[in-house]
């Protein structure tokens, strides 16, 4: 009884997901520049990390405050989101401009991938230790990828769309 | 006279149906040139189109035995091609994205992952009461339905890790195979609890139709596409 139970759960959880990531793609191929914007969560900012954020890399505060600053996981919620539609903007300066660097969309991209693995690292040891060391040291991590990842995003909007920088900094 | 419609007649319709849609379907790919942005899902359809056309002709001309024979070959090229169409359609989403080619040992983990985790759904089993080499080809139709399920989860959380963006012809044709090898999984599974009778050939039968609904999606799609094509090139 067991088997079949598990078998049918087991596809219909396979169907869901795939067409669940066939929407998301969908959408993600018919987004503008506001829809983008709209996305980012400005409920937080590194700029409590960094008076330099956007324009440089680096947090300007100790690993032991940062928790602190980023107000717990709420703060790492907020990168985990925010890397994620940074990505997609760098996507879109990419269609829309000429001839941006490969090299840049794959930092980028790298970029946003160890920050999610990070961000869910710190929250996954949140949930077993509360701020431990391990909490800390993956925050830490977490929001230097951030910041330099925020940086070189402003830097290729600059170089490509440079319409949009004022809108992107302000929803920073 | 009219003939009404009964389940007999639609079943004997139905190969015919499938034939005139795949050829409808590849009359379009040649026709919006789609061959030249993604060749290997061409031949794919050319070939089943091909496949399709012959086994109808020899249905009737040959042995079962024989027939079952071309049909196992027949099935085992499909197969290689439709996983040679959804690598196909990972290069096209990289060149899309202008992005590397991820690490061989990312993609096998991946792989082995979904694999594992579809093969669990198997039972490897098939009705005693038919011959060997049908027993055979049922062997071969689970195997395949899992590991095409299992490429597809592949490249959807390869996809989903990256962020990548899909140009709308991949992704429309990801979406046919998508939908109708989970529906051949279903059904294959399914069958493994079933001895050979009229409830599994509606099994099969709904099968065959979701390929042929899948067809007909590509159909109304890139039939569509073309004529937006035309619409644009009247307009200026």
């Amino acid at each position: 009884m067991i088997l079949p139970l598990f078998q049918i759960v087991t596809i219909a959880v396979v169907a869901l997901y795939l067409s669940h990531w066939r929407a998301g793609v969908r959408r993600r191929n018919q987004q503008s520049w506001e829809s983008l914007l709209a996305r980012l969560r400005s409920d937080w900012s590194a700029r409590e990390l960094s008076g330099h954020f956007l324009w440089q890399e680096g947090v300007e505060v100790a690993p032991e405050e940062i928790w602190k600053r980023m107000e717990g996981p709420k703060g790492l919620w907020v990168i985990y989101q925010n890397a994620r539609v940074m990505l997609e903007m760098a996507d879109y300066a990419n269609r829309n401009g000429d001839g941006v660097d490969r090299i840049v969309l794959e930092t980028l991209r790298s970029d946003a991938m160890q920050i999610r693995l990070c961000v869910l690292m710190a929250l996954g040891q949140y949930g077993f230790s509360q701020a431990s060391e391990g909490v800390r040291v993956n925050a830490y991590r977490a929001a230097s990828l951030y910041t330099g990842m925020a940086a070189r995003l402003t830097q290729l909007l600059q170089e490509h769309a440079a319409v949009v920088v004022p809108d992107f900094v302000s929803a920073m | 006279m009219e003939r009404p419609l009964t389940p007999e007649a639609f079943k004997e319709a139905l190969p015919y149906a499938g034939i005139a849609v795949e050829a409808v379907l590849v009359a379009l790919l040649v026709h919006g040139r789609v061959y030249r942005r993604l060749p290997v899902f061409f031949w794919f359809m050319t070939w089943n189109l091909c496949c399709d056309a012959t086994m109808l002709f020899a249905f009737c001309r040959v042995s079962v035995d024989a027939y079952l024979r071309f049909y196992l070959v027949s099935l085992t090229l499909e197969t290689l091609l439709e996983f040679a169409v959804l690598a196909e359609l990972g290069l096209v989403v990289l060149r899309y994205n202008r992005a590397r080619a991820p690490r061989r040992s990312m993609l096998l983990l991946l792989l082995m992952v979904a694999t594992l985790l579809v093969w669990s759904l198997a039972r490897w089993s098939a009705p005693q009461n038919l011959p060997q080499l049908s027993q055979l080809y049922i062997h071969m139709r689970q195997a395949f339905a899992i590991l095409r399920v299992a490429f597809l989860l592949a490249i959807a959380w390869w996809n989903s890790l990256q962020d990548l963006r899909w140009p709308d012809e991949a992704l429309r044709v990801a979406t046919g195979i998508g939908f109708y090898s989970i529906v051949e999984l279903a059904v294959n599974i399914a069958h493994t609890r079933q001895s050979y009778g009229p409830a599994y050939q509606y099994l099969d039968e709904a099968m065959v139709l979701s390929y042929l609904g899948t067809v007909f999606y590509w159909v109304l799609s890139f039939g569509q596409k073309e004529e937006k094509r035309q619409k644009i090139a009247a307009q200026t």
